[in-house]
């Protein structure tokens, strides 16, 4: 009864987030200076009569409550609208865009993921050494770096030093041309190109996420070593690497939960850092641009995608917290 | 190349990862293998925002269109205009008909006919809707009432008034196949096409795939009525970061670099490519709020203290070190490249900070105790509006030491182009708000758009200076009517001479055209807006690997 209470709970909470967070984008967007048509007016041909056509046509002469209810009305349709800047709909640019980045940001989470671990558990079990000294410092400084500049200098060893990984892009134009213009090329060339193309990117995302994790890892070990059970286990005479995985690790992973859940929801929001730099056609680098023009339906859009990814992760880590640790219901 | 376990291991995730992409894409066909030796490989720092010509704006989408429709007359590498679907044309001697044969036989990628009926759709519908959905082509068309066909190769164009610059409109207009559009002319509504690849092409390419924000393909159209490219078709990929477009180019994924910035001159000449340089439209400014309506800070509004401002510029030192040597110092808002429409009588102003502090002295701006200067009780102390320039940064840090040296002190407001042309604007369009901001121009090779931007009437349009001359309005019409060359350029350079004595502007510099290609490759034209372009198909007709 108690946890069926606090599912709802849950639930209930998640849907009101999303709500605000939705009506927020909506106000946030409209009261930032500039408007989708400021960037009509210094081009060539773009015309004093085409800005208001599209004022017209956006329904930007409107009311803004009259625009917040024609918005709602359509999202309670499904409808996303039509992105101001290229005229076409906004959920399949979206979808577009996610197909293209869940890929590579879920490589680089995951590969994140997998490297903090294994910094944090060495970190952890050879406190005091200088293994502990290295394994934190080398997490630390990735961490420090900045993203763009990380990722420059990953092209600038592998790509253009070493050449071995292409620098930027999903594909290799080349290959990809000639499919396009009837030259048969395999699934298999495709498949491989883009793995190829992914590396750089996701490894540069790993790099920069995995001393978080290792950071987490590390201090929730080094607590669950002082708890009476580890103490016990070590008593018993069990072998050392079975009281760190069997009993210190598994404790110690709660924690670590909830920054997974976080990662796994921030996944569709992409990166735009990481897709700038090295082109990357995702959901982070149209959100950009998408600001960058006012395209209020595609910001709307996006930032939807990345609200209901992160509150339903969210809340998946909320009620797999429930599972692994009833106390919190209570 | 030799690859290590872990890099096997990691291309092994990496092909997982895009498999789970692929399947809800529902992945890639094809078999076999691949021959990509006769495809041009582009990279580009700009974006083909669409492939709609009713939405499109980027000037790569433009030089796409070039290659993809017909277009009645192109530019030379002189900026002469020379036949392209027109054979030739002919003018009354009013100037208000102008009458063009087309290329007869010439068909769409399609197959169906494409003639002169096609050119008078095109023109007619752009007419019918420039208002409307067609407003993006609205200047080219202006003071145009009738296009009509003859017959299969001939196209009249009827004007209700003598237009200067009617080839220079005719160059930047697409000849549109009426098969497709035809739908939508019914409504107006183009915007909402859906632009599914292939599109139907009357060019020598045909644009047979596109990603937003990432690539196009080209393939040379098989039916081409003109010269055909010796390239099988065209790669552009879009880069958002120029030191990985560089890399690139250096490991050989790509061809030809169509814009590349200052920085990768040295690199890509020492490692063996091809770097070559054209004076370009490209123009930067410095900008005063014009308006004499302005309320506040008006001292901005005395030419002298603009005089002074100019004379504290040592645009020779931002030419070397912001462009690195690859711009020229600029004189007028119509730039050199655009021909001979440029006043060669006008010169920038030469660097002399002791004259500059001279003028303010004497208009008895004193300085206050920490250097700035106090002009009628105030201190002179302005935001400059900085949109997001390429080089920005580093031009302002100049400008900022400049003006300090004179007493003045100037604070970046940094902002995206939306929010600064809201800003130049405020309030309402009414140019009241703001004193100084930075911005560049793109300029056209015919000088009305350039001389255009300064008008009254592009208050809350193309306008950033607030700038309103009533006797400058009057000789913009008058250029723009006169059809003899000789007499219209004496206008042009009036119009300069006004601007160069008013100085809405403080022009920077012109920043040269730079391009890189691979020394494989032959036949580019580097023109001033680059070897992909939207003056002329020669380049890429002519592209190939030696």
């Amino acid at each position: 009864m108690k946890q069926s209470r606090y599912v709802l709970r849950r639930v209930w909470a998640a849907l009101l987030t999303t709500y605000v967070a939705v009506t927020f984008n909506f106000l946030l967007l409209r009261l930032m200076p500039g408007d989708p048509t400021s960037r009509l007016a210094r081009v060539p041909n773009g015309t004093e009569e085409t800005r208001r056509a599209l004022v017209r046509q956006f329904g930007l002469d409107q009311p803004l409550w009259r625009q917040y209810l024609d918005y709602l009305r359509e999202l309670g349709h499904g409808n996303l609208g039509i992105s101001y800047t290229n005229q076409q709909p906004v959920t399949s640019q979206l979808l577009e865009a996610l197909r293209t980045t869940v890929p590579m940001v879920t490589l680089g989470t995951v590969t994140a993921i997998v490297l903090g671990l294994v910094f944090g558990v060495v970190a952890a079990w050879w406190r005091g050494h200088a293994v502990e000294k290295s394994s934190t410092f080398v997490s630390m400084f990735f961490y420090a770096l900045p993203t763009q500049w990380l990722g420059l200098m990953l092209i600038l060893v592998f790509s253009v030093m070493l050449g071995w990984l292409p620098s930027a892009g999903m594909h290799d134009p080349g290959l990809m041309a000639a499919r396009d213009i009837g030259v048969p090329v395999s699934s298999t060339a495709v498949l491989r190109d883009t793995a190829t193309h992914m590396l750089l990117p996701s490894m540069t995302l790993a790099l920069v996420l995995f001393g978080e994790y290792t950071l987490v890892v590390r201090s929730a070990l080094l607590e669950t070593f002082g708890e009476d059970f580890v103490l016990t286990a070590r008593a018993k005479g069990l072998r050392p690497r079975v009281v760190l995985i069997r009993h210190a690790l598994r404790n110690a992973l709660l924690p670590v939960v909830t920054l997974v859940a976080l990662s796994i929801g921030f996944i569709a929001g992409g990166s735009i850092l990481v897709e700038t730099v090295f082109s990357w056609p995702g959901i982070g680098l149209l959100s950009y641009d998408a600001i960058q023009a006012r395209d209020y339906p595609m910001i709307q859009g996006a930032f939807l995608v990345i609200t209901i990814s992160v509150v339903f992760c969210n809340l998946v880590a909320d009620l797999l917290y429930a599972r692994l640790d009833p106390r919190i219901t209570t | 190349m030799r690859h290590t376990g872990a890099y096997k291991i990691a291309t092994g995730l990496a092909a997982a990862m895009v498999l789970l992409g692929a399947c809800s894409s529902g992945g890639t066909g094809g078999g076999g293998s691949s021959s990509a030796t006769q495809i041009l490989r582009i990279g580009s720092n700009d974006e083909i925002d669409s492939l709609n010509p009713f939405v499109g704006l980027n000037s790569l989408t433009y030089s796409t269109f070039q290659v993809t429709y017909p277009y009645l007359v192109m530019y030379d590498d002189k900026l002469d205009f020379v036949p392209y679907f027109a054979k030739s044309w002919s003018t009354s001697d009013n100037g208000k008909k102008w009458t063009f044969h087309t290329v007869p036989g010439a068909t769409w990628s399609d197959g169906q006919a494409l003639d002169a009926h096609d050119v008078a759709w095109s023109f007619t519908t752009m007419v019918k809707y420039q208002d409307k959905g067609a407003g993006n082509w609205a200047s080219t068309v202006s003071h145009l009432k009738t296009v009509t066909a003859t017959d299969d190769d001939t196209v009249v164009f009827s004007y209700d008034a003598p237009v200067a610059n009617v080839l220079s409109q005719l160059q930047q207009v697409p000849i549109l196949p009426e098969q497709f559009w035809d739908t939508y002319a019914k409504t107006g509504n183009f915007k909402s096409a859906s632009m599914t690849t292939p599109l139907v092409s009357g060019g020598p390419f045909i644009v047979q795939s596109y990603k937003k924000n990432a690539s196009a393909t080209l393939k040379a159209n098989p039916t081409f009525w003109g010269t055909r490219p010796h390239v099988a078709g065209i790669s552009l990929t879009m880069f958002n970061d120029d030191d990985a477009m560089i890399a690139a180019l250096r490991n050989h994924e790509i061809d030809l670099i169509e814009t590349l910035p200052p920085s990768g001159i040295k690199p890509l000449e020492q490692a063996g490519f091809q770097v070559d340089q054209a004076p370009s439209p490209a123009l930067s400014d410095f900008i005063f709020n014009s308006n004499p309506k302005k309320p506040q800070h008006r001292e901005l509004l005395d030419p002298k203290v603009r005089e002074a401002f100019a004379l504290s510029f040592n645009l020779q030192e931002m030419v070397q070190t912001v462009w690195l040597g690859t711009a020229t110092l600029a004189n007028s808002i119509v730039p050199p490249a655009t021909g001979s429409w440029s006043d060669p009588s006008l010169h920038a102003a030469p660097y002399d900070p002791a004259k500059a502090n001279q003028i303010l002295d004497s208009l008895g701006y004193r300085r206050g105790s920490d250097g700035i200067r106090v002009a009628d009780g105030h201190r002179m102390s302005y935001d400059v509006i900085m949109p997001d320039l390429t080089e920005g940064d580093r031009m302002f840090s100049m400008v900022q030491g400049w003006l300090k040296a004179i007493g003045v002190q100037v604070n970046q407001k940094k902002v995206d182009d939306s929010t600064a042309f809201d800003l130049v604007t405020a309030p309402d369009g009414k140019y009241l708000d703001f004193d100084l901001a930075m911005w560049t121009w793109g300029m056209l090779p015919d000088p009305d758009f350039a001389l255009s931007v300064v008008l009254c009437s592009q208050y809350g349009s193309w306008s950033d200076t607030g700038y309103c001359n009533p006797a400058y309005d009057k000789l913009y019409q008058e250029q723009g009517k006169q059809l003899d060359a000789a007499k219209r350029q004496a206008i042009v350079y009036r119009m300069e001479r006004i601007l160069a004595h008013d100085l809405p502007y403080i022009f920077l510099g012109y920043k040269n055209q730079i391009s890189a290609h691979d020394k494989s490759w032959s036949g580019f034209q580097n023109t001033m807006y680059g070897p992909y372009n939207a003056l002329a198909v020669t380049s890429m007709v002519d592209a190939q690997r030696d």
